[in-house]
């Protein structure tokens, strides 16, 4: 009886050994894994911040927050500046064709020229695209880089924000159903 | 002999001319380097305490390592501006820091605050120390050679004073 005791018990150590060298490396490799260079959005669940900006062609066109209500909208964050803005473009020529999204423009921190000389190279798809020479409407939508695309509902929440290059498969495979549930209202 | 000395004039006319256009060239070049420098002037001391207090517990989102104090990246240069019209509208460091939380969250504090999302983070590796003392513990109560020889002892003991019996 004592020996049987005894038996299970070194069974047992080697077992809760190796339990907490499982967890352990479960434990480090969730750090490891993880890419600290993408933060999570804050705003997701939020309403857009309100703004008022001027439109990157006419000047006297000032877009505001308002202008979003009922439309389902993908705000991308561009810049001349951004070498990935330039891989990025041509995929926006594809998704632009979807007629359930509204695709506006946020160009952030850039010169006018530059701007406008990189829509007229590499083609302009936005509907809108709105000029934030200063960068303050990036910071509103917490923007740390660019490209950065987010997605707003028809009711104006923030539903989700892409940091990096929003090519066919992040576009079909995470976009596309967020998009066809809020279509389904929810 | 005559036409080297016209030579040597000339040539060192030409460097002459050469350091001028090169010192220029330096000056031009350093003002556009230096435009990248902030300054922010505080008309008060404590305004100004408060603003490099701010400034060195925020961190750069773009630069990870970096506060905002040591950065010179776009987005922190862009960060303090807001920090110091801020500072100089009146608003207070409470105020200022759950303006940058609300966009950046608890990243952008060197020193997050302790909330129900971070609470595994702050309380893991005092759960995982406990069982790492626990198992020790089952481990050296089993295994304490102390405790082995007294039973053993005692065994014999037992089995003698049944052979008695």
């Amino acid at each position: 009886m004592e020996n049987e005791l005894q038996k299970t018990r070194s069974l047992l150590n080697p077992i809760l050994t190796f339990g907490a060298f499982v967890i352990a490396f479960i434990f480090f490799y969730g750090l490891i894994g993880e890419d600290k260079t993408e933060l999570p959005s804050q705003l997701i669940g939020q309403s857009t911040p309100v703004f008022k900006v001027e439109d990157i062609y006419n000047p006297s066109i000032i877009h505001t927050d308002k202008e979003f209500e009922g439309k389902i909208i993908l705000v991308n964050v561009w810049a001349s500046w951004c070498p990935s803005c330039y891989i990025e473009h041509p995929y926006w020529k594809q998704h632009s064709k979807n007629k359930d999204i509204t695709l506006v423009g946020l160009n952030y921190r850039d010169t006018k020229g530059k701007a406008l000389a990189f829509l007229r190279q590499q083609g302009d798809y936005y509907q809108w695209n709105l000029f934030d020479e200063k960068g303050r409407l990036g910071i509103e939508f917490g923007v740390y880089g660019a490209p950065e695309t987010y997605l707003i509902d028809n009711k104006g929440k923030i539903r989700y924000r892409h940091v990096g290059i929003v090519n066919t498969k992040v576009f079909n495979e995470i976009i596309l159903p967020l998009v066809e549930k809020i279509k389904q209202g929810s | 002999m005559f036409g080297i000395n016209i030579y040597k004039n000339i040539s060192n006319l030409k460097s002459n001319t050469l350091a001028l256009v090169i010192s220029v060239c330096l000056t031009c070049f350093s003002s556009s380097l230096s435009a990248n420098i902030q300054v922010f002037d505080f008309d008060d001391d404590d305004l100004a305490k408060r603003f490099s207090h701010l400034t060195s517990i925020l961190r750069c989102p773009k630069c990870q390592n970096q506060n905002l104090t040591g950065s010179n990246s776009t987005l922190s240069l862009d960060l303090k501006q807001i920090v110091y019209e801020k500072l100089k509208a009146g608003e207070s460091d409470q105020q200022i820091l759950s303006f940058m939380k609300q966009r950046y969250g608890d990243f952008i504090l060197f020193d997050p605050e302790f909330s129900r999302d971070n609470a595994l983070l702050w309380g893991g590796p005092l759960i995982f120390f406990s069982l790492i003392l626990f198992l020790f513990m089952f481990w050296y109560k089993n295994n304490r050679i102390g405790t082995r020889a007294s039973e053993d002892v005692r065994d014999l003991i037992n089995t003698r004073e049944t052979k008695n019996d």
